[in-house]
């Protein structure tokens, strides 16, 4: 045996993406042309920019072009090709007046000559040739027109070696060079040089067997009838064993018993375009497929011969008298009148020659088939069943499937031209009687927490494939988990504990039940059955953080819980004396979910009415003594660089006392100017470190455009450095910059509060946040507030805002 | 005793010694998208900039400092960064940016509307305007950050022990141990560059067999790994030439990175779709895109 090589599977088709060309003339000048902006084109051309962004001329075949008018080539000596190679690349030649006009230019875009390969969804790589000046001196129309490489010889020694050969085997087939993902072909040819490959072998060894192994139908015509060639043998691409598998046909170890599922056309000339998707024909084009195809093939669908060779005979069918709800069955006896044991693919095609022109039917449809073994000289008795609800139409005005009265012609052979026989049926109803088929159910949601609801809802629909109104059905729900879901008659879901529960809906019409199934996930409940304090219950539904007064003391009060879910786990950090809190962690150790539940014990706290000096309950953080006094029966702080936001924890003269409690806070706020840019402040806040803590503050205006305006109300948290919430309100009538303020803490609730007369308050904003050993207290300062956006032109420094004074009249504080 | 002297004397000349060249021994030290073109900072403290046909317009040298190294380009700045000094060139003029003493600057980039850098023992500063006091952010990084790289509201770096920095609009940074996390499932990974893209970020590195490595996540704690393979006429390549630096193009959605030998790979969204682009223009050390155009630089401009 001999190996030798020769064909190439270099494609014909999808060649080139091309994106623009640049004309140059001899004086420099550059004028780009679009290539997308044709003015027309030859059959097939596309134009898409695929996963990139840059449209191109693709879809580009051996011999396509595209045509420009009006270029003006009047001293032109280059032109520049924005191009992307796929795979081999191709030709493109630069006419005049027609594609087969005078030729200017011709640039070899291929890999075989070095020009760069892939990266279809990037840019176009600039490509230059000369272009030979025909002296115009008027706007031309100029045709690209783009070719395939030349095939490649055939090897000499290949033909010698199949000379020499008893028999000749040629490999052919395709490859990703011929389509491959966002790169479909455009012809059915065997791709490259295998057709003449095929012919030269052929015409030098009489036993030349092609084994063709392609993506789909290629074009055999050229071959499949040469004298010289007496089998050829298709497969698709299949796995690692097809090696052996291959061999075993080609050596007759075992016989060949396949059939095409794809109709093979002579040609694809005889197919609409490649963009016309109908598949019926009419108006002078051919239909598509075994359907709608009828001119002649190469090879038709359901087309394969052995080895052997098989008679049909005795074509029986169980019924002639059909409706819809009907099965029948088709028996033929099928024996083996050759020399080799075999296999052979029954076929049943069924044909409506009553059903009307108008409906445009298909020519004949496959409704059964089945593979049979059977050995030399025996027979066996096929019966392929049939239902006859899969004899449907469907009916796009009334939207579900429909029948045809009359003759179901059912054609038994081996393959849809090769029929050995027919029996028929008559179709005596229109309709299959309806039925409950299909049940689709859901909630909408799949995850709920304990003591969650959801409503559940369902589509159902028939036989037919229509949808029925849910209100002519019966509905029951059920669970097969009670301890995750309930369910009431109504189909409404409640989570009872964590776990996940399938949820059914059994769907009952006309007598029929079907049932739909879905999931439901229950996450853990956190929530705390006991929570106690020295023995005494203090537990809240809702409640998070709890607040106790109590006096000062180096031990505070032992904490205690327990959870609702038993299958969670309760963790208790005592607090280590009072003021302090204490922590509680209810962890599901499953999903790793966790609820946190605070404790804080504190003293009464104490308000300050600053007509001496502060009290001694005050703790002044950052403390310089030359930016705060007490003046005129208020608390005066002279605000100075930093705050406690963000990154920038270096806010001077806060003033905080403990206040680890439930809590309403006023204070009468006097700043001697309005807050200057960008983020001046002053205010109350609840202070648990300078990353956890609540402001409210009066502020300069956030965001304003060059020059001031009124200051604003914020409130604002941070948890753990980073902003946890925001909210700014442009208040009315302060005048003069003299607010009231009034910070109201309910567990881990804060809400805010201003007043322009110290009556009437204003909401002002609410959040929530979990703070610890909180203090309460004021603070006043310049504010570092990150600015982005400096670097445009125009942008001037800032200056740094002018210290401004925030005199607080008195710090009210009421514990609770 | 004199073979001593000529030692030392040789020690001297380096650091004394202006050398023309960065610490890549190259021309070009970085790319940006300026304009509609690009700006190109030579070794020699001159930018040249570009069109959007990518020809020339003009050249200029920075004013008052010498030594830049970095160049980022913000709103209608360019910045540029020496070790100790930032400089902004904005309406014509250079104004020169605080930058506190100790800080020693050793990458640079624009940050929503800002400037953000990194420093060698571990900070970031952070300006919000070319007249702002530098804010400064500390980070818990080990390592010496090497590149840096923001799109939108998130801002990302990378140190020399594969630590992993993100750092949002609150300037809060979060660390990431690339190593800890994963030099089991992915071996050991030397991280050299960080590109942020819209959706998810990109890190490359090197392993210690010296083939590259890249990683996409989308927040930057679980990371997935691209490899570095394509497609030439049918046939499955690898590319393995060592990874210098990444950058993102946001018109396709794709990273591209520059590796050793005028290697530029692209990885775009789909991993069968990976590419190579054999530039045949030396070392390649920097990238930048603007719109649909992209420019490189390093021994050449490509």
């Amino acid at each position: 045996m001999k190996l030798a090589s020769g064909g190439s599977t270099k494609s014909k088709s999808n060649l080139l993406y091309v994106a623009y060309f640049e004309l140059t003339k001899t004086d420099g000048t550059v004028t780009r042309h679009d290539a997308t902006k044709f003015s027309a084109c030859s059959d097939g051309i596309t134009v898409g920019s695929g996963m990139g962004t840059e449209e191109q001329v693709r879809s580009i075949d051996d011999g396509s072009w595209t045509a420009y008018e009006n270029i003006d080539l009047t001293n032109v000596e280059k032109i520049t090709f924005g191009v992307n190679i796929p795979t081999e690349g191709g030709i493109i030649e630069a006419h005049v007046d027609s594609p087969s006009g005078n030729l200017i230019s011709t640039l070899e875009a291929t890999k075989a000559s070095g020009k760069p390969v892939g990266g279809v969804y990037g840019a176009s790589t600039p490509m230059e040739e000369k272009v030979l000046r025909l002296g115009v001196n008027e706007p031309k129309t100029v045709y690209l027109v783009y070719k395939a490489p030349a095939d490649d010889e055939i090897d000499p020694e290949t033909l010698k070696a199949a000379k020499e050969s008893d028999v000749a085997i040629v490999f052919v087939g395709t490859d990703e060079n011929t389509a491959t993902e966002e790169a479909d072909r455009l012809t059915l040819d065997l791709p490259g040089n295998q057709v003449n490959l095929i012919k030269a072998v052929a015409a030098v060894n009489k036993h030349t067997i092609v084994v063709m192994q392609t993506l789909g139908c290629v074009e055999v015509e050229e071959f499949k009838n040469l004298e010289n060639i007496p089998g050829i043998i298709w497969t698709g691409y299949n796995g690692q064993a097809q090696g052996p598998a291959i061999a075993k046909v080609l050596f007759g170890d075992v016989t060949p018993g396949g059939k095409l599922n794809a109709t093979w056309y002579k040609s694809v000339k005889d197919l609409p375009a490649i963009t016309d998707y109908t598949l019926r024909g009419g108006e002078g084009k051919n239909g598509r497929t075994l359907w709608y195809f009828d001119k002649p093939v190469s090879y038709e669908f359901g087309y394969g011969i052995s080895y052997t060779t098989f008679e049909y005979s005795n074509f029986r069918i169980s019924r002639t008298s059909i409706t819809p709800d009907d099965k029948l069955t088709i028996s033929v006896d099928v024996k083996n009148t050759g020399s080799y044991d075999g296999d052979e693919v029954v076929q049943i095609y069924v044909t409506t020659p009553d059903s009307p022109a108008s409906a445009q039917r298909p020519i004949k449809r496959l409704k059964g088939f089945q593979r049979v073994t059977i050995p030399v000289g025996q027979t066996k008795t096929v019966s392929i069943d049939i239902d006859c609800s899969d004899l449907w139409f469907w009916d796009m005005e009334a939207d579900r499937m429909t029948y045809d009265k009359g003759r179901y012609v059912f054609e038994v052979g081996s393959s849809s031209k090769d029929i050995r026989g027919t029996v028929t049926a008559t179709m005596t109803a229109s309709e299959i009687t309806p039925e409950l088929k299909t049940v689709v159910a859901d909630c909408g949601v799949s995850v709920l927490r304990a003591g969650e609801t959801a409503q559940i809802s369902y589509t159902a629909c028939l036989n037919n494939d229509s949808f029925i109104n849910v209100s002519e059905t019966k509905a029951s729900y059920r669970t097969n988990n009670d301890a995750v879901v309930t369910i009431d008659a109504d189909g409404k879901l409640k989570a009872a504990g964590q776990g996940v529960a399938t949820v059914y809906v059994d769907v009952t019409w006309n007598g029929k039940t079907v049932t739909a199934s879905f999931s439901v996930k229950v996450m853990p409940d956190l929530s705390l059955a006991t929570l106690k304090v020295a023995g005494k219950s203090y537990l809240k539904a809702g409640v998070n953080q709890y607040s106790i007064v109590r006096k000062a003391s180096s031990k505070a009060p032992a904490v205690t819980a327990t959870a609702k879910d038993p299958s969670v786990r309760v963790v208790v950090e005592q607090a280590s004396a009072v003021p302090g809190t204490a922590v509680i962690s209810v962890i599901d150790d499953v999903t790793s979910d966790k609820a946190v539940y605070l404790v804080n014990f504190g003293t009464k706290a104490v308000s300050d009415e600053f007509k001496n000096a502060p009290s001694s309950v005050w703790t002044v953080l950052g403390e310089n003594k030359d930016g705060w006094k007490v003046q005129s029966g208020a608390l005066a702080i002279t605000t100075a660089a930093g705050d406690v936001t963000l990154a920038n924890n270096n806010a001077t003269n806060v003033f905080v006392q403990s206040a680890n409690t439930d809590w309403t806070v006023d204070t009468k706020l006097t700043c001697s100017e309005t807050p200057g840019m960008p983020a001046q402040n002053a205010g109350i806040i609840a202070y648990q470190d300078d990353d956890n803590f609540v402001k409210l503050v009066y502020s300069a205006q956030m965001f304003r455009r060059g020059g001031q305006g009124g200051g604003a109300i914020q409130l604002s948290s941070e948890e753990n450095g980073y902003s946890k919430a925001s909210v700014n309100t442009t208040p009315e009538g302060i005048e003069n910059n003299v607010v009231w303020l009034r910070l109201q803490k309910k567990g881990d609730v804060y809400t805010a509060f201003y007043s322009a007369d110290g009556k009437k308050f204003v909401e002002a904003g609410k959040l929530e946040t979990g703070l610890k050993d909180i203090k309460a207290g004021v603070i006043a300062c310049d504010g570092v507030m990150p600015s982005f956006g400096g670097f445009r032109r125009g942008a001037m420094p800032m200056a740094d805002p002018k210290p401004m004074t925030a005199s607080f009249d008195y710090f009210r504080i009421i514990s609770k | 005793m004199k073979r001593l002297l000529i030692i030392i004397m040789i020690t001297l000349i380096g650091p004394l010694v202006r050398s023309e060249y960065s610490a890549y021994g190259q021309p070009y030290l970085d790319v940006e998208a300026f304009g509609e073109g690009f700006a190109v900072l030579e070794a020699d403290d001159k930018i040249h900039f570009y069109n959007s046909a990518s020809e020339q317009t003009s050249t200029i040298q920075t004013e008052g400092v010498s030594g830049a190294k970095f160049m980022c380009s913000v709103s209608d700045a360019l910045v540029i960064a020496g070790e100790t000094y930032l400089s902004c060139l904005l309406d014509g003029r250079w104004l020169p940016m605080d930058v506190p003493e100790t800080s020693r600057i050793t990458c640079l980039t624009a940050f929503y509307g800002g400037v953000m850098a990194a420093t060698e023992d571990g900070k970031f500063l952070f300006w919000g305007s070319p007249f702002d006091k530098a804010q400064i952010i500390k980070t818990e990084v080990s390592g010496r950050f090497i590149d840096m790289d923001s799109f939108a509201d998130r801002c990302y770096a990378v140190t020399d022990r594969s630590e992993f920095v993100s750092i949002g609009l609150n300037l809060h940074p979060n660390t990431f141990d690339f190593n800890a996390y994963y030099s089991e499932y992915y071996g050991e990974i030397d991280i050299v560059s960080v590109a942020a893209g819209a959706t998810s970020v990109c890190i490359t590195g090197n392993r210690g067999d010296e083939s590259p490595a890249a990683f996409i996540s989308s927040n930057g704690n679980v990371w997935s790994e691209r490899a570095f393979d394509y497609l030439e006429s049918g046939s499955q390549k690898y590319m393995d030439k060592k990874t210098i630096t990444a950058a993102y193009r946001e018109y396709d959605d794709c990273y591209v990175i520059l590796c050793e030998e005028g290697v530029i790979f692209h990885l775009p969204a789909c991993s069968h779709c990976n590419y190579p682009i054999f530039s045949n223009s030396g070392r390649l050390t920097s990238l930048a895109f603007n719109g649909k155009s992209f420019m490189a630089v390093g021994e050449t401009i490509y």
